[in-house]
């Protein structure tokens, strides 16, 4: 019985320790940069993967004016931004379309997808 | 015998505990790379890094938008960009002056771009051409007469 309780002071103490680390150490991470930093850098890199990369592209949305925000919808779509790099061109062109811009065509969507950023 | 039952049951879990930290702090470093590596910058790379956003918003304005549309988001971007900034300052005049449709406002504007970055004052074609390339709609996507010298 005692020897039950001292093993699961044991396991108990490594999950806290592990998962309080873990917390601690992302939300510093978090904190060294702003989400617009982290939109730049996913811009900058070609394909990223990141789970926090979503709520990031909302908090720069949420700075921008009307017209601004479904400009950076088709740059989020054609970057594939928040789908760790996969381009959604039905999302892209769908956005494109609604803003009434004067090209939506794949090919005009694709090179939006090249210009590079550094 | 207190001693030892004090070392079991306090400081080994205590001990266990901290260790599990480090390990857990290790862990949720690699969880995320864009975090990650965004963290791991300097100061100044991630500032350079927060204008991005913007630029992407104007370069897709400038690619596919009309010309009102891409004016304002030029506007908003030269209000945004640092002044340090001036190759990127001088980009978004050489915009500006190739979809205005007045000759006198183009040659107006180009001389602003070169006072932002001088070394576009020589080579004012080339780097008009670069910004016509990458504009996919009229008015914009050619060079103005005034680049080409057929302006008086």
């Amino acid at each position: 019985m005692q020897r039950g309780l001292l093993a699961a002071a044991y396991l108990g103490a490594a999950l806290v320790g592990y998962l309080l680390g873990g917390e601690q150490a992302y939300r510093r991470a978090l904190a060294a940069s702003s989400a617009a930093a982290r939109v730049g850098f996913a811009l900058r890199t070609s394909a990223p993967v990141s789970a926090q990369l979503g709520y990031d592209v909302e908090r720069v949305r949420e700075e921008l004016k009307a017209d601004e925000r479904d400009l950076l919808d088709l740059v989020v779509a054609t970057r594939g931004l928040t789908r760790g790099g996969e381009p959604d061109w039905a999302a892209a062109e769908a956005v494109c379309r609604s803003n009434g811009h004067l090209r939506c065509d794949r090919p005009a969507l694709e090179r939006l997808r090249l210009g590079s950023y550094r | 015998m207190k001693l030892h039952a004090i070392a079991l049951w306090i400081i080994g879990p205590l001990a266990v505990g901290a260790a599990s930290t480090l390990l857990g702090a290790s862990a949720a470093k690699s969880k995320d790379a864009v975090v990650r590596d965004t963290a791991s910058l300097g100061a100044a790379e991630r500032k350079h890094l927060e204008t991005l956003p913007g630029r992407a918003i104007s370069d897709a304005a400038w690619a596919l938008a009309d010309v009102d549309t891409a004016r304002k988001v030029l506007q908003r971007e030269l209000d945004r960009l640092p002044e340090s900034d001036g190759p990127a300052r001088a980009r978004t005049f050489i915009r500006f002056g190739i979809i205005d449709p007045n000759p006198d406002g183009q040659a107006a504007v180009f001389s602003l771009a070169c006072v932002e970055d001088p070394s576009v004052c020589d080579r004012m074609k080339e780097a008009g051409e670069r910004e016509t390339v990458v504009r996919l709609v009229a008015p914009g996507n050619h060079l103005p007469l005034s680049l080409l010298g057929g302006h008086p």
